[in-house]
């Protein structure tokens, strides 16, 4: 008997383990799958409260979500697999934004940014941990912070956590860190502008446990949801409203990978509805096209570009434009093979390079052993590629891989003689070049007290006309085609200089305006110095003369930077009319490139408004191009000076096109939120940074897109 | 060949929206460069589909090999080659190497996707005496994959001749008999329709067919037939 039971039970264990993987595998071929949804702050989370998961990383996902009186539009970034970012934009729509005199009926809005941090990855026996903050730097009305648990049991999904602040609302349990520190046991008073951390807040206060289930069918994409709400919202100082029941349900349903709707019964007493869609950007699912085939030239005719080099330059000229590559300069040796090359196309300077190579390696005469492929970014020689041509062409059979080739390989940079100046083919220009282009855009004020919304739509003009290889006179023009900038009365009650805070009076006088005139210098007067002077209408608000210097050196993972301005107001028109106010303004940066794909930029300079400080930036960028950025600027300015907010701030993220397309293409869908514009650590706009041409063509950044070289 | 999928609609979409209502009070276009145009020209390219211009009667007829038309989800049409036959099987070619080996206008394999059809079996694969009976036909298919891998997933099949249609052609048209099949997993919930355009010699000259639960679908149209 004990056999045959030890018999079964064995078997049972084989059968499950040989069953596991066959169930995994068909478990990811659900058309509709039941995602990690959001909450309604935006967060992966239920309803009100949050749970302990995660978008996969380098994920963006936009949630909005519908109720009486709480409405929530927010978006969420994950810039690595362990922390949510979400900025978010609260109505709430039985409270008046202010005075009718001032607002009219405009109901309250309040911004809001949350994280939420991952303490443990789940496993057999734990539960995801995370650690999560609602409505940082805000003016208090949701902020919450809260230790959250989920684990998987199959389809269902159980949550449990203790929430602070507004989670915190239930007042179940004894607060626990106050076993630490007294100070744990009291809040102070939230209310006020909003934009102060007030960290010391953090944990602190009631405290409640909170919990929930997800039940997952995944077959219909569907989730069930249930929730203990602890926010309590009935006792809320800011806003009460009734509470019956303290169980939310609801249930979400997945109509794809990347859409989702949803409806809840909150509170006992109302409806929610709500949808979100979501992106993920940490690989190209698009396959793109390999190189094109480059028939290799017979020995008879490399012998005749051997005697006439022009044959080749001409060749390699239509070869390399085949692939959206455009020759810049080239010289043909008996050793060695060098051209220097442009595109538009491709953003890995390492591809570019690869193609670049190949096209050169299938027409240059058999004696060329070497390949040098230089790198042109606009003006300036970024990067050049010294390949061994062997080692390049066995890989290109498969015979080799591309570290064989990067053992064989050096990498310059040769900035300041740049092969152009020095080739052997050289392009002809005929100066002046004119270049334009027009599109239509956007302008937009969003949470004003005029309107939650007023933009306007116009028509942009872009000119450059190059008077030399280094000198170009820049042009934007705007003509307005609808706008509702007419319902603009908040005046700027800024103390300091108005650099920016007279956004509305610009907009609202400047809608057919110079957007910028600008004449641009740029050149490298040294080995890994690169230069550019301004002069003119520099941007929508300052014109003036200056420029900035940039040592990026390109063995190293860190550039310097100096820009330095003279600038004066511009009139609100936006025409070539100034106003009184003039500065000089300047700073000083440091970039420098940290693990994971991070790249930090501290500034340190005076600002327009005469403030002195330091910019803080620091952000992500993915393989693919997606990048996901934060920014701080604190200057000497007091917090009643600098006003609502405390200091500036914002983020910023840019997707490349290419991700959409099976083509490669070097375009990008960009976009950021300064959530309040300010005058107090305002910077000069400056249309072609230096690092913005430089700063990913380092020898870093070849290392990173090697594998790009044959692709 | 471009190809469009729901998730990078969806991409697409989310985009879109959050570049048009997220945008920022400031107008520090430094950090904000707009890409509008882009967002507008990926929004309309998702909802409205691409367009192949440059596939022409003159360019099928230059080209000394039979060809068809394939696109795949809101994709442009792209050409496919025939590049080997034996037998039934056909293997075709796209010019970004996208491989489908077809059997009686039917894929059963395919190379080159983010998530390849490995192999179809079916106790039938023609269209015989469905047009003449017009009784509808059940069978079972068992499809696998790679990427992420699955053997001999299950798959209910109901088919039937529908009536006959006429269909425009790159410069031709013909009338040709609708046969639709109703592919379902119970278990995942994937149901789809197929579709094929036969001829009275049941040969395929056009398809829509449902290759997997994660990919969207491939519409294949015979621009030049293969000489048998």
């Amino acid at each position: 008997m004990k056999r045959r039971l030890t018999f079964i039970a064995g078997a049972g264990i084989f059968t499950c383990l040989y069953c596991l993987p066959l169930e995994a595998s068909i478990e990811d071929y659900f058309p509709q799958k039941t995602l990690n949804a959001p909450s309604n702050y935006g967060e992966t989370g239920l309803m009100e409260i949050p749970n302990a998961k995660f978008m996969d990383q380098a994920s963006l996902r936009l949630n909005f979500s519908a109720s009486f009186p709480n409405e929530y539009t927010g978006l969420t970034a994950t810039p690595f697999s362990w922390l949510e970012a979400t900025y978010r934009y609260a109505e709430i729509k039985n409270k008046l934004y202010g005075p009718s005199a001032y607002s009219g009926n405009q109901s309250w809005k309040d911004k809001g940014f949350d994280v939420k941090i991952k303490l443990l990855n789940e496993g057999y026996y734990f539960p995801n941990v995370a650690v999560g903050l609602r409505d940082i730097a805000g003016n208090g009305n949701f902020s919450s912070e809260y230790i959250v648990a989920t684990k998987s049991f199959k389809n269902l999904d159980v949550t449990t956590g203790v929430g602070f602040g507004i989670l915190g609302s239930d007042n179940s349990i004894r607060n626990p860190f106050s076993v630490i520190d007294e100070r744990f046991k009291n809040r102070t008073g939230e209310f006020g502008e909003g934009g102060d951390f007030r960290a010391t807040n953090w944990f602190s206060g009631s405290a409640a446990i909170f919990g929930g289930l997800e039940y997952n069918i995944r077959k219909y994409g569907l989730k069930l949801i249930a929730e203990y709400d602890t926010t309590n919202q009935d006792i809320s100082a800011f806003n009460p409203i009734p509470v019956k029941s303290r169980v939310n349900l609801g249930i979400n349903y997945s109509l794809s990978d990347n859409f989702q709707i949803r409806a809840a019964f909150e509170r006992g007493t109302n409806f929610r509805i709500g949808f979100s869609l979501k992106g993920n950007f940490f690989e190209d699912t698009i396959p793109k096209p390999g190189p094109k085939n480059v028939i290799s030239l017979n020995k008879e005719q490399k012998e005749k570009i051997t005697r006439e080099p022009n044959i080749f330059y001409k060749s390699v000229t239509k070869s390399l434009r085949d692939e959206a590559i455009y020759i810049q300069g080239a010289t043909l040796e008996e050793k060695e093979a060098t051209v220097s090359v442009a595109s538009t196309k491709y953003r890995s300077t390492v591809r570019l390079a690869g193609r670049s190579a190949a096209i050169v390696s299938a027409i240059a005469p058999d004696e060329v052993d070497r390949i040098n492929i230089h790198i042109m970014n606009g003006e300036f020689e970024v990067s050049t590629f010294h390949l061994n041509r062997e080692k390049f062409d066995s890989a290109k059979k498969s015979i080799g891989s591309p570290s064989e080739i990067i053992n064989r390989s050096t990498f310059g940079s040769y900035s300041n003689t740049p092969l152009t100046s020095n080739s052997e083919f050289k392009l002809k220009y005929e100066f002046p070049e004119f270049y334009w282009t027009m599109s239509p855009g956007l302008k937009h004020q969003i949470g004003g007290p005029e309107g939650f919304y007023l933009g306007q739509l116009f028509w942009k003009t872009d000119t450059n006309i190059k008077f030399s290889k280094n000198l170009s006179l820049y042009a934007s023009f705007g003509i307005n085609l609808y706008d509702t900038f007419n319902d603009f009365n908040n005046a700027s009650s800024s103390e300091i200089p108005h650099v920016r805070s007279d956004i509305q009076d610009y907009l609202k006088e400047g809608k057919n305006n110079i957007q910028r005139m600008q004449l641009q210098y740029m050149f490298s007067p040294l080995k890994d110095v690169y230069l550019r002077a301004d002069l003119g209408l520099l941007e929508e608000m300052f014109g003036g003369v200056g420029g900035e210097v940039l040592y990026r050196p390109f063995t190293k993972n860190y550039s310097l930077g100096l820009s330095l301005h003279k600038v004066k107001q511009r009139g609100f028109k936006q025409r070539f009319g100034f106003r009184e106010y003039e500065t000089t303004t300047g700073h000083l940066n440091f970039y420098y490139d940290l693990p994971y794909g991070l790249s930090s930029n501290v500034s340190v300079g005076k600002y327009l408004a005469g403030d002195k400080g330091v910019t803080l930036d620091l952000s992500r960028r993915f393989s693919t191009g997606f990048t996901l950025g934060v920014f701080a600027t604190k200057t000497n300015l007091s917090v009643e000076q600098f006003g609502e907010g405390t200091f500036d701030k914002g983020f910023y993220l840019s997707v490349p096109t290419s991700l959409f397309y099976s083509d490669f293409r070097t375009g990008n869908i960009s976009f950021g939120m300064q959530p309040l514009t300010k005058d107090g650590g305002s910077r000069l706009i400056q249309h072609n940074q230096l690092f913005g041409i430089l700063g990913d063509s380092n020898k870093r950044s070849i290392f990173r897109d090697w594998n790009d070289l044959l692709e | 060949m471009i190809y469009w999928n729901k998730q990078i609609q969806w991409k697409a979409i989310l985009l879109g929206i959050s570049v048009l209502s997220f945008n920022s009070c400031s107008i520090d276009t430094s950090r904000i460069a707009p890409g509008y145009v882009e967002a507008i020209r990926t929004i309309k390219d998702s909802f409205i589909g691409l367009e192949n211009e440059f596939i022409t009667p003159e360019l099928i007829k230059n080209i000394p090999y039979a060809s068809s038309t394939l696109s795949i989800g809101r994709g442009a049409p792209g050409l496919i080659i025939l590049e080997s036959q034996d037998g039934d099987k056909e293997t075709w070619v796209s010019a970004d190497g996208v491989y489908l080996i077809l059997e009686k206008g039917r894929i059963k394999k395919t190379v080159g996707l983010i998530n390849n059809l490995v192999s179809f079996k079916a106790v039938k694969n023609d269209f015989e005496r469905l047009v003449d009976s017009k009784e509808s036909e059940a069978l079972i298919y068992y499809y696998s994959y790679d990427e992420p891998e699955l053997i001999n997933m299950r798959v209910e099949a109901k088919r039937k001749f529908i009536g006959v249609e006429e269909v425009k052609f790159l410069g031709f048209e013909k009338k040709l008999n609708l046969i639709e099949e109703k592919i379902t997993n119970d278990y995942i919930g994937w149901k789809e329709i197929n579709k094929f355009w036969v001829d009275e010699n049941m040969f395929v000259w056009r398809s829509e067919q449902y290759i997997s639960p994660k990919l969207p679908k491939f519409i294949i149209q015979v621009t030049k037939k293969p000489a048998k």
